[in-house]
Order: structure tokens, then C-alpha cells, then sequence
């Protein structure tokens, strides 16, 4: 969060996002016009030191068998100088494979070259096919090479491609047509401020726009506005809360253990009372027993620091392996210089700040009298009040840490285990890349998807399939489509819902469950109806008693926006996890832009990419499976965040509790060695063993309820605190009683722990101080 | 028979270590009738303190048989013995063995809060301060033992020994850390409890103090040796 990016002049680096509006209303987000885009470029010399395009996208390589999908970044020439790339081999962008250069060139990522290359030396006189475009492969980027994760965590470019080739066919480069993941970036002159570049660029962009838009009716009222965000913004979105989270957590358990640790020194120092009484004895001051201390935690920190590093670069690994693509800069992460400098100086500041608590615990004085005593008296080295302390405090952090990560671990495990009111077993959900068919006529296209389609039913493992443009569960790499209805053709007042266009199979396959009203018909398909089916969230916003059955609205990207469209059903909304149920509306359509597959396979058998690759080519060999992914992965990917929460917390959890109980058992049983006579004697006047373990977990309560009440106070003040801000974290009923039980069951457990060597054998040998 | 209070029969004690066997007490036979007052004597490591932490169930022995008012006691739990304990057996330490963080009362009272069967609080309050007027400590009910003298303390120890009415009353070495004058005073208390009934058997190393019991037992190597009663023995010398 703190560490600058490794640019240079990070801090003016800046990435445009544009916006469009209708009569001022937000419109489209993050979302603006290709020309837009190209004009930004084109005037941002007067903004901006230096500036660039990128495109971002995903694509499949038809140069390799296997058609995989790559990350792919198309950039003009500057876009790589200002991230500071470097190189393994190679070159990067000159300007004569700049923008309007028509020149294709790639360079690919180490990793890329490494996987898709075997990392063959001659990589740099090959080509690279994407679409029907060969890419000479230029360069390739240094292992080192961090590239700014833009597109949010995890998303690492495979393949940067000269930006002229860039995924956006001619027909969609109009001004009328918003694409998603075009950005225009550029570093900011030193001392210019971000806003007033915004409002300038905002000004002639939009000004261009209308002027382009003049005079079409779907745009009326329409503009565009820009805002300027800086890449650390960018980097760092939606991530700020759980590193925040996690850097708390690390934080407290970091006390508990400062706390712990303590308490096993002072139980250390008690049972070493009798030598340091020697010592004192033979003229020992403060400071030589301090420095017997301190040497004998130096002794234990050494192997302890090299172990915990050992941990830590673990822990970095597997940070990596698992949760990339949700935490952003952990390629980052790695133990440095300066953090290993760090690590000492804490390590060595906490050895002195721990033998000085310890020996300002030691009371000279009491050392001698411990030697002239018959070594039944125990004296009191170490004063019952700062036991107590240390309990409450144990107690109090350990109680914090835990009931705030069993809140998140309910949520998250209520989130993982949320039904979604949809069929994810046996389900695959497939996207196309057409290639050259993206250009060609919608009849066409939807005679290619249905006779796909039906191909794909002869295949053995494959149950039914049907043809749709969304899914209900999207990732980044599918754009989602949102449209109008409206009651009036002129569209004054419009309902936005999330357009699905589907056949007449989509929904059952789904198995989505119906409220009211009819399915999709094939003769509802084959004259592409004016029917409708919409989910209870639209039929709500369409009219507040949700009672809208055969009610008729306009749509607003109909072909045949003249005629009205009947809803014909309702389903029940579905009900994916962590997120509020949006307007769907489901139209029957198979002509489709960018067309998607659902399969579903037959029991226990798996549907592989080749298998759908090699029917789809008996029909149209530019047909390609982009990603095929099963539903239950994509229910997984959707939760994946909660499923790291609850592993963190699982983790934290078990942590602070382990290292309470270790705490709180140090200071009991050093506290039982205190008082061990003292047991002695009530065990010999016929107090029973249980009797024993009663009054030590009753004596034990009193820190234990303050640490408890302690927690409780902070907890209700921090959760008033959060509520003042934008943080906020989930409430459950488990993590208001489940700590404070869990806390008593392990004051139980470690009393009796404490005390099972004194109940467990006769009187006589207490007394004796066996 | 009726009247006996405790009887052992070849007890025996071994502690073992790892590398060796103790035998602290050789085949032990030992009768205590009610109302007597017996005196064990012997040099140190002898089995004294053993086969006191015997009799009071503080320990238990390795072979044998201990009974109690006709109860074989030889192989009980832990929790059992605390319970005979408890209601059986009154202790008297040398060192006294006062909680420091209790009041006086609450030292005196507390062999009755261990009571298997609850002692009501009036019932508590009003034997507690029986015992501290047979000890003549009524003064001192609220102090805390470190505020008394060693003296005081060993007298609030008897009272905490009498409180549970016990049917023995185990001393070991009282008047160990007491000088001459308190020391008297302490057996002076003894004897006038055993002339109102109390059995005691009582550990000591001073002679004088041993002359003072009904019978005296001498142990040796963790043998009784001789077991006599000093009323015979004093009529032999008449």
C-alpha cells in the first residue's frame, strides 16, 4: 500500500477512464468510443509528458494446436518506456511500429517465452498468429520486468502486440461504440495538477463527441466526461480493505505474541530465581543479571530468526501460488535488504525491551531472602499484577483478533456456501472467438452457432447445449451487456436491466426457477419474438408490485424498436454471493455479437476444450474456444476471495489462539508454581483435586472476565468508529460468543494444565515440593 | 475394638527413582485407640514423616493394610483420601502452613468449605468461633497470619486442625519453629485437648515433649522398635 510503484515518476503516471452519460445520468462506465480513444492520443501531447495506448484483451494463438488463450496488451511504442520495461532479448517498440505504422510486431512476457517457447533462444525469428495476422516476435521481457496491474490483480500480459491490430474490428470503431478496456495513459507534467488536465481533456473530448453525435436520435443528450486516475489508485482498488484487514490481523497477532513472549521470559526468570538469588549473592548488580538475560534471549533469538525467515519466504510463496490474482503486488513481495535490516533491528530491539521487562521484574532483595529460605517459600518474584495484566491482555488482543476474523470467517463461509438459485454441477460455460466471422452477416453467424450447436449434441460426454450471450456468473474476460425498456417508444422513461439474449434452452438449462409465465419457445426463437422474460429485481424496478405479466415495454437495441415486447416471464432472482441481485432481462436471439456456449455433460464426464475446438471445426474452422471453464470453477473463482478470507482467518484464528493459550498457560503455571504450597496445604486439609482445579480456573477468571470485558468495550468502539467511515465489517452472531467461550474453554484447559501436575499425585509430594 | 481408631498392618513404603529403592517404612504395625496421644520419635530419615504423611492419607503406601474406624483406606483415590481427609483427620504442621492471602477465620474455616456435604454459613461462623476461643484467638478472627506472631499462628493452625472435629490429629513437629516459652504453651494446648478426648499422634524430635504423650513410639531405619506405654512403663518404675 505504501510502496511506490517501481517507475519512474510513478506518482505522475496516470491512466484516463472515460464515462458516458444521458442527459447527465451515468450511462456506461469505464467505457469510451475507439475514435475517442485515438483523439485523446492524439492531443494528449498538449497534457502530457509522455502518454500512450493500450488495449486490453484476451486472445486465442491460432498459431499453436492447442489454441491457447493469452493476456494480450496492444500498445502504441511509449506505453512499454513508461513502465520502464527491460528485456531478456530482444527489443521493444520503436516508433516505426507505432500507432498508424500497420507494422506487427510482438514482444512476449518471460513467463510466456518460457511456457509457449520451451524458452528456445531462436524465439526472436518467429512469428506469433493472432486472428489471421502473423506477429513477428521482437523481444522478449526481462524476468524482473514488473508490468502495473491495471486490469486488477493477477492479470500479467503474455503478449504485447503493436496497437493498430487491436482487437476492435472496423465496423466497431465508431463513434457510436463504447469498448471497454481501451485506456489512454500518460505521466502528467511535474507540478501540473491531475484535476485541471481532466477538465481540459473532459472539455474537447466530450465537445468532439457531441460534434460527431450530432444528430442521431439513440444518442440524444448523450456525453462522455473523463476522469484521471493515478496507477496506485488503479493497482490498489477494491484490495485496500483486506490488506488493511490482514495488516491489522499481522498487527495483533503480532502483540499477542510480544505478549506471550513476555509471559514465558517472566516464567523463564521465576524458575532461574534461585541461580539469580546466587548471583545477587556473589554481587551481581541489576545491570549483570540483565545482561545474563538478555545473552540467554539473544542465544534463543538466533535460531528462532533464521526459522521465522524461513517461514516468511514460505508463507511469500504460497501467498503467490494461491491468491495472485486477488491481492495485488505480490510479485512484488519478496524479502529484501532493507526488510531482512528491518526484521533484525525489531528482532534485537524486542530482546532488550524483553530483558529489561524482565529484569526490572527481579527484586534483588526478595533474591537474597530466597536463598536464607527453606526453599518452601516461593517469594513472589514477579507481582501478581502484572500477571494479571499480561492474562487480560492476552486475553483482550486474542479476543479481538478472533471475534473480528470469525466474523469475516462466517461471512465469507456463509458466502462460499450461498445457494445461487442455479444449476453449477455438470455445467461448462464456453466462450467463441469467431475470427474473420466477427465481420461477417448475422444470418451467417447464427446459422453457424445453431449448426454448431447441433454438432455439438453427437458428442458423447455432452448432455445439451444451448447458446447465450452472458452467463450468470461473468468474469473480466466477458463483457456484459446492459439495455432499456421502456413503457414509451421516445424512451423518456427507460429501466436499465442486464441484457441476456438467449435460445430456447438457456434458461432451463440453468435450471432457473419461475415465478410466473412461460419458456421460451423454438417458433419464439425462429421469428425472434417480441417476448421477454425478466427476473424479479426488473419486474420490481418496472413497477413496484412487481406485477408486470404481459405487460408491454419498448427495448431499447431492438431491430424492431417500433414494436413493443411482451413480458412473458418471471423468473426468481438469482442469488450470487456477496452481491445485490441485479435487473435481468432475457430475450430470444441467437444472432449474437460475441456468442457464448453452455454445456452441460453427462454425469461424471468431463467436456475438454479440444472436444468443442474439433466439432465447432467440422462446422467453421474460425471458430475457437476462447476459455471453457466449468460452472462450479466459475462459482469457485466467484467466491475464491471468500475462500481466502476464510483460510486467513481460519489461520489467524488458530494463531491467536495457540499463541494465547501458550501465553496464558506460562503465566498459570508459573502462577501454580507461586502458590504451589499453598495447594499443598488446602489439598492436605482435604480439598479434592477437583476442588483444586475449581479454585485456580476461579482465581484465573477475574483477569480473564476483565480481558473479556476489555475486548468486548473496544470491539462495540471500534465497530461505532468503522461505522464513521467507509470501511465496514460484517457482524455475525459466531464472533460475538463463540471468543469469549473459546477463551474460557482455554482458561479451563490451560488451568487445568497448569495444575494436573500438583492434583494428579498425593498431597504428601506437593507439601515436599516434588 | 470398638474403640479403635487406627490400625495399620505391615505397611510398607518404597520410593523409587531410576536408579534406586528407598524402603522408608519396613512392615508397619501400628494400633491407635481413641483418646490416645502418641509421640513418634527417631533420628532423621528414619520413616517419621512418612508414615505421618501415611496415617494422614497424604500419601499411600506400598504394601499393607491402613484402616480408619474399621475403613481399609490403603488404596484409595485421590479424591477419596481428600474426602477422609477432610472429615477424619486434622493436620498441624511445623511451619504452620497458613494462607497468607486469607484472614484468620477464613483459614480456620476452610477444611469445612471443602466438606463434601455443605456447611451452612451460621453453622461455619459459629465453629470457627468455638475454635478460636478454645485457642483464645477470638481477638485476632480478621488478621492475616503474617500479622501474628509464630506462636499465634501455630495456635490458629490447632483451631484450623480442630474445626472439622476430626477423629485424629496428625502433628508434625509443632513447636519446630517456636521458641521454649510459645513451644509450652502449644503442648500444654495439646495435652489439655487430649484430656478432653482428641487422639493425637504427634511427631517430634524433643524428648520433652515426647515424654509428654500416652504411648511413644520409636522408629529406626523405618522400623518400629519399641511401642510401650509410658503409664506401664511409669507404674514398672513405682
Amino acid at each position: 500500500m505504501i510502496k511506490p510503484l517501481p517507475y519512474v515518476d510513478q506518482e505522475r503516471l496516470y491512466l484516463l477512464r472515460g464515462d458516458a452519460y444521458t442527459n447527465g445520468q451515468l450511462d456506461l462506465a469505464n467505457m469510451y468510443p475507439y475514435p475517442v480513444a485515438v483523439e485523446a492520443y492524439k492531443k494528449a501531447g498538449d497534457y502530457f509528458e509522455e502518454f500512450a495506448l493500450v488495449y486490453f484483451a484476451t486472445d486465442v494463438v491460432r498459431s499453436f494446436t492447442d489454441s491457447p488463450l493469452v493476456a494480450t496488451s496492444y500498445v502504441t511504442p511509449e506505453y512499454l518506456s513508461l513502465v520502464n520495461v527491460s528485456m531478456t532479448m530482444g527489443r521493444s517498440f520503436t516508433k516505426d511500429e507505432g500507432f498508424d505504422a500497420h507494422n506487427p510486431v510482438a514482444i512476449i512476457s518471460y513467463d510466456t517465452w518460457q511456457q509457449l517457447f520451451n524458452a528456445r533462444a531462436d524465439v526472436l525469428n518467429e512469428t506469433i498468429r493472432f486472428g489471421e495476422i502473423e506477429f513477428s516476435i521482437i523481444g522478449v521481457t526481462a524476468k524482473d520486468f514488473i508490468e502495473p496491474q491495471l486490469m486488477g490483480p493477477g492479470r500479467l500480459t503474455q503478449v504485447w502486440l503493436s496497437w493498430d491490430y487491436n482487437l476492435s474490428p472496423p465496423r466497431y470503431r465508431g463513434w457510436g461504440t463504447f469498448n471497454i478496456n481501451q485506456y489512454l495513459v500518460g505521466k502528467i507534467p511535474s507540478g501540473q495538477s491531475a484535476a485541471k488536465i481532466e477538465q481540459s481533456i473532459t472539455t474537447y473530448l466530450n465537445s468532439r463527441f457531441v460534434e460527431e453525435i450530432a444528430g442521431r436520435a439513440s444518442f440524444e443528450g448523450g456525453s462522455i466526461g473523463f476522469k484521471l486516475v493515478r496507477f496506485s489508485d488503479i493497482i490498489l482498488v477494491n484490495s485496500k480493505t483486506a490488506i488493511f484487514l490482514l495488516f491489522a490481523g499481522a498487527l495483533v497477532l503480532l502483540l499477542i505474541a510480544c505478549a506471550n513472549i513476555t509471559n514465558l521470559m517472566l516464567a523463564r526468570a521465576a524458575n532461574q530465581q534461585r541461580g539469580m538469588a546466587i548471583k545477587a549473592v556473589l554481587g551481581a548488580k541489576r545491570s549483570h543479571l540483565f545482561s545474563s538475560v538478555l545473552c540467554e534471549i539473544l542465544l534463543l533469538l538466533l535460531p528462532t530468526f533464521f526459522l521465522s525467515l524461513m517461514v516468511a519466504q514460505g508463507a511469500i510463496e504460497l501467498l503467490q501460488a494461491y491468491t495472485s490474482h486477488l491481492l495485488p503486488r505480490l510479485n512484488e513481495l519478496y524479502i529484501t535488504t532493507s526488510s531482512l535490516l528491518f526484521a533484525t533491528a525489531s528482532a534485537l530491539f524486542l530482546a532488550f525491551a524483553f530483558a529489561a521487562i524482565v529484569s526490572r521484574q527481579i527484586n534483588c532483595a526478595r533474591l537474597n531472602l530466597l536463598l536464607q529460605s527453606s526453599g518452601k517459600s516461593t517469594g513472589i518474584q514477579i507481582s501478581g499484577r502484572v500477571r494479571q495484566l499480561l492474562i487480560m491482555m492476552q486475553v483482550m488482543l486474542t479476543t479481538i483478533l478472533v471475534s473480528v476474523s470469525l466474523h469475516i470467517l462466517q461471512q465469507s463461509i456463509s458466502n462460499i456456501n450461498q445457494p445461487v438459485r442455479f444449476f453449477t454441477k455438470n455445467l461448462y460455460q464456453v466462450l467463441l472467438n469467431n475470427g474473420t466471422q466477427a465481420d461477417s452477416s448475422v444470418s451467417e453467424q447464427k446459422g453457424n452457432l445453431l449448426a454448431i450447436r447441433e454438432k455439438l449434441l453427437t458428442h458423447p460426454q455432452i448432455e445439451r447445449a444451448s447458446i447465450a450471450s452472458d452467463f450468470p456468473i461473468t468474469s473480466d474476460k466477458i463483457i456484459s451487456w446492459f439495455s432499456y425498456l421502456s413503457v414509451d417508444p421516445d424512451f423518456v422513461d427507460q429501466r436499465q436491466a442486464l441484457l441476456t439474449l438467449v435460445d430456447e434452452y438457456y434458461l432451463d438449462m440453468l435450471g432457473a426457477e419461475w415465478v410466473r409465465g412461460r419458456r421460451f419457445t423454438p417458433e419464439d426463437l425462429q421469428t425472434e419474438a417480441t417476448a421477454i422474460i425478466i427476473n424479479q429485481s426488473f419486474a420490481r424496478l418496472l413497477q413496484p408490485d412487481g406485477d408486470v405479466m404481459h405487460k408491454r415495454y419498448y427495448w431499447l437495441n431492438s431491430d424492431k424498436r417500433q414494436f413493443p415486447y411482451e413480458i412473458v416471464g418471471i423468473i426468481r432472482d438469482f442469488n450470487l454471493p456477496g452481491r445485490t441481485e441485479i435487473p435481468r432481462m432475457f430475450v430470444p436471439q441467437t444472432s449474437i455479437r460475441f456468442p457464448r456456449l453452455l454445456l452441460q455433460a453427462k454425469p461424471n464426464l468431463i467436456i475438454s476444450k479440444r472436444n468443442v475446438n474439433e466439432l465447432m471445426a467440422s462446422v467453421n474452422s474460425q471458430y475457437k474456444v476462447s476459455e471453457l471453464r466449468s460452472m462450479n470453477g466459475a462459482h469457485k473463482e466467484l467466491v475464491a476471495r471468500d475462500s481466502l478470507s476464510a483460510v486467513v482467518t481460519f489461520v489467524l484464528c488458530l494463531l491467536a489462539l495457540s499463541l494465547a493459550a501458550i501465553g496464558i498457560y506460562a503465566v498459570l503455571s508459573y502462577t501454580v508454581q507461586l502458590r504451589q504450597f499453598e495447594m499443598g496445604i488446602r489439598m492436605a486439609i482435604g480439598a479434592t483435586p477437583l476442588r483444586i482445579l475449581l479454585q485456580i480456573f476461579k482465581d484465573n477468571l477475574k483477569p480473564v472476565i476483565l480481558g473479556l470485558l476489555s475486548a468486548a468495550f473496544v470491539l462495540i468502539a471500534m465497530n461505532l468508529l468503522l461505522a464513521q467511515t467507509k470501511f465496514t465489517l460484517p457482524s455475525t452472531s459466531l464472533g460475538w460468543w463463540l471468543p469469549p467461550l473459546l477463551i474460557l474453554c482455554l482458561t479451563a484447559a490451560t488451568s487445568l494444565l497448569s495444575v494436573w501436575h500438583l492434583i494428579s499425585k498425593p498431597a504428601n509430594h506437593i507439601l515436599r515440593g516434588e | 475394638m470398638q474403640n479403635l481408631t487406627l490400625q495399620m498392618k505391615g505397611i510398607t513404603k518404597v520410593y523409587a527413582t531410576d536408579e534406586m529403592y528407598t524402603h522408608a517404612l519396613r512392615g508397619i504395625d501400628l494400633d491407635i485407640y481413641k483418646g490416645d496421644f502418641v509421640s513418634i520419635c527417631g533420628p532423621s530419615g528414619c520413616g517419621k514423616s512418612t508414615l505421618l504423611s501415611l496415617l494422614g492419607l497424604l500419601d499411600m503406601p506400598t504394601s499393607g493394610q491402613y484402616f480408619i474406624e474399621g475403613k481399609d483406606v490403603s488404596r484409595l483415590t485421590l479424591s477419596e483420601a481428600a474426602s477422609i481427609r477432610n472429615e477424619k483427620i486434622g493436620f498441624i504442621f511445623q511451619s504452620f502452613n497458613l494462607i497468607d492471602e486469607l484472614s484468620v477465620f477464613e483459614n480456620i474455616a476452610l477444611p469445612l468449605r471443602y466438606r463434601q456435604q455443605k456447611v451452612s454459613e451460621i453453622e461455619i461462623k459459629k465453629r470457627v468461633t468455638e475454635c478460636l476461643q478454645i485457642v483464645d484467638m477470638a481477638h485476632r478472627a480478621q488478621h492475616k497470619p503474617n500479622q501474628l506472631s509464630g506462636g499465634q499462628q501455630q495456635r490458629i493452625a490447632i483451631a484450623r486442625a480442630l474445626v472439622g472435629n476430626p477423629a485424629l490429629l496428625l502433628v508434625d513437629e509443632p513447636t519446630g519453629n517456636l521458641d521454649s516459652r510459645n513451644g509450652d504453651a502449644v503442648m500444654e494446648m495439646l495435652q489439655h485437648l487430649n484430656a478432653q478426648g482428641t487422639t493425637l499422634c504427634m511427631v517430634t524430635h524433643d524428648p520433652r515433649y515426647a515424654d509428654m504423650a500416652t504411648r511413644k513410639l520409636h522408629l529406626l531405619d523405618g522400623q518400629i522398635i519399641d511401642a510401650q506405654h509410658i503409664s506401664e512403663m511409669v507404674s514398672e518404675q513405682i
